[in-house]
């Protein structure tokens, strides 16, 4: 039920939720002029902030509105998202910690650092960072796509519903861009364990809520369609191979390794990471939203009267609205509206990173610590306002097959990144060709897929049954990297092994 | 590799294994509270491999030196120190 009180909760807490970022500017207090204090707070995050950080960052609008909708349209296949969300940290755990103390030794703030001083190569960096910015752009946009359902569900039946979305929407990106530009990581990390706080609350209490009201899941299973209570079996290897790829991509995406360098040390950050499956436990649960509403028919029917394009996104923000008191609705609502809004700012401050430090930085070397942080500062808003301009150009479906493209995409930097983390045979002319291979063969078989028209499947038919294209893409890029390496092995920096060894 | 090393290898493989076995998992019996037996058994193997990779961690670093709190006499030491060993 939506009420006076779910507004006057809403906006209570927004209000809360704003001062919060801005006062982040005390926390652990830096000189926020240099590029490691603001973006990364001061490498100074414990465990536990760290765990929330990077939970609170990777479960995202994506979680919320994206994976739940889908599994309200397709059934079982989209709790791939379980699976991932777990193997997902192992290999963080396995890969982070040993960036973060490259990183600590030689002042990386990014991958694309990593990758120049290793490979001793300006270009590949440059890849590397062009293929961050244009992987994390849709991610933003998704982001974006889930605040305007919260707003959609809140003010629908209101009479310039558009309008009044809009100018919340704007005012809203106005108070982020400014904790942003103010606190940078320290406003993103405390905010984010305020944003738990309420995402938490809310699935326990509608889980609860909603099976006591049904009689239990099994209410619900009976009235969804069979691809629902168990997987069909032609998804079977569609199935592992969207986990696990999608488990290798995550830490590739420059806000989760943005994230992962704020950690005080590599024994806490290991720790938090390999912590961090208990708290996908949530998302777990607020997956099962996209077959809950199958039982609650008042909510199933709001959805069905909806157009297909917009109706996808509101199946949790209707499922909460119809079944929990208006008040809670207004806590829920911003839960999820903050959900959207927290990791679009640590995914701004990513892409200002690799945009200020790998791309500008090399074509204006002399810019000086604190103009590069003034840079960083900027681009970090200008990009939190496209991501908010794309949603009013493309309409939300899109943003969440963008965002599959994404995926893929990110994937071949997986090589140079994560691999040559262990290993200092690898070619930077394979790494290249194989980049350029895996890119190219990804966008073509989604193309094929889609026969050339709108994108709506990352699958594609193969001898082992449906496959994401993610996997063929990566695989063949992957081929070429180590063939090429193994026939003519590359040479780590001088500088760099000198600097790192025994690291 | 030392054993310390092995163990956690194996702690980190057994959740791969135990998401990769889909046929032994998607069915719909046996039920738990009305889910079935293909969700709940993924739901309850987060907190598992949750807790395995954790002893994970904790056996890589064992022996492991910490990087952080290496003095380099730069002046960078951390102000609390006596909360320096209370992880």
């Amino acid at each position: 039920m939506i009420n006076d009180a779910t507004y006057g909760v809403f906006i209570a807490l927004f209000i809360i939720f704003i001062a919060i970022g801005f006062l982040g500017k005390r926390f652990r207090k830096g000189d926020l002029s240099k590029i490691e204090e603001w973006s990364l707070g001061g490498r100074n995050m414990g465990t536990i902030l760290v765990w929330f950080l990077v939970g609170a960052d990777l479960f995202t609008a994506y979680t919320f509105i994206a994976v739940p909708s889908s599994m309200f349209k397709i059934g079982a296949l989209y709790y791939f998202a379980v699976p991932y969300v777990s193997i997902t940290f192992a290999i963080a755990m396995l890969t982070m910690p040993r960036l973060w103390r490259y990183s600590k030794k030689r002042g990386y703030v990014t991958a694309a650092d990593f990758v120049k001083d290793k490979f001793n190569s300006r270009s590949l960096a440059m890849l590397i960072a062009v293929t961050g910015i244009v992987a994390e752009l849709p991610y933003i946009a998704l982001q974006v796509v889930g605040i305007q359902a919260v707003l959609t569900s809140m003010l629908l039946g209101t009479a310039d519903i558009g309008l009044i979305s809009s100018v919340a929407i704007v005012l809203a990106f106005i108070a982020l861009a400014g904790f942003t530009f103010v606190a940078g990581l320290r406003g993103v990390t405390l905010t984010a364990i305020f944003k738990d706080a309420l995402i938490f609350i809310t699935v326990a209490a509608v889980i609860i809520g909603v099976t006591a009201a049904i009689g239990g899941f099994g209410h619900a299973f009976s009235s969804a369609p069979a691809s629902f209570v168990t997987l069909p079996h032609k998804f079977s290897s569609a199935y592992i191979s969207l986990f696990l790829m999608s488990a290798l991509a995550l830490y590739l995406y420059p806000h989760a390794i943005n994230g992962s360098l704020s950690a005080k040390d590599d024994i806490k950050l290991r720790r938090s990471q390999s912590l961090l499956p208990i708290y996908a436990l949530g998302l777990a649960f607020i997956v099962l939203f996209g077959v809950l509403i199958y039982g609650v028919p008042s909510a199933l029917n709001l959805i069905k009267s909806l157009p297909a394009s917009s109706s996808g996104v509101l199946v949790v923000p209707t499922l909460i609205e119809m079944t929990m008191p208006g008040w809670f609705v207004g806590f829920a609502f911003l839960g999820i509206f903050i959900g959207g809004l927290v990791p679009a700012a640590l995914m701004a401050i990513a892409i200002a990173n690799l945009l200020t430090r790998n791309i500008i930085k090399e074509f204006k070397p002399k810019l000086g610590a604190h103009l590069e942080t003034r840079t960083a500062k900027w681009i970090a808003v200008l990009f939190e306002f496209i991501a908010l301009g794309f949603v009013f150009i493309v309409p939300a479906t899109y943003a969440i097959q963008l965002q599959l493209l994404g995926g893929i995409i990110i994937l071949q930097t997986l090589p140079a990144v994560f691999i040559a983390l262990f290993t200092d045979k690898l070619n930077k002319y394979g790494l290249g060709v194989g980049w350029l291979v895996g890119i190219v063969s990804g966008i073509w078989l989604v193309e094929e897929a889609n026969h050339f028209g709108l994108l709506s499947t990352s699958l594609m038919s193969s001898p082992f049954g449906l496959l994401f294209i993610g996997a063929t893409a990566t695989v063949l890029n992957l081929v070429i990297v180590l063939v090429w390496s193994a026939v003519s092995p590359g040479k780590a920096s001088k500088e760099f092994l000198a600097a790192t060894k025994g690291i | 590799m030392d054993n310390k090393k092995v163990v956690a290898a194996i702690l980190i493989i057994i959740p791969f294994v135990a998401y990769f076995i889909l046929p032994a998992y998607n069915a719909q019996y046996p039920e738990a509270f009305g889910l079935p037996l293909f969700y709940w058994y993924q739901i309850i193997w987060l907190p598992i491999s949750g807790i395995m990779f954790y002893i994970a961690a904790v056996l890589i670093d064992m022996g492991h030196k910490r990087t952080a709190p290496v003095p380099s006499g730069n002046g960078r030491r951390r102000r609390r120190k006596s909360r320096k060993s209370s992880r």
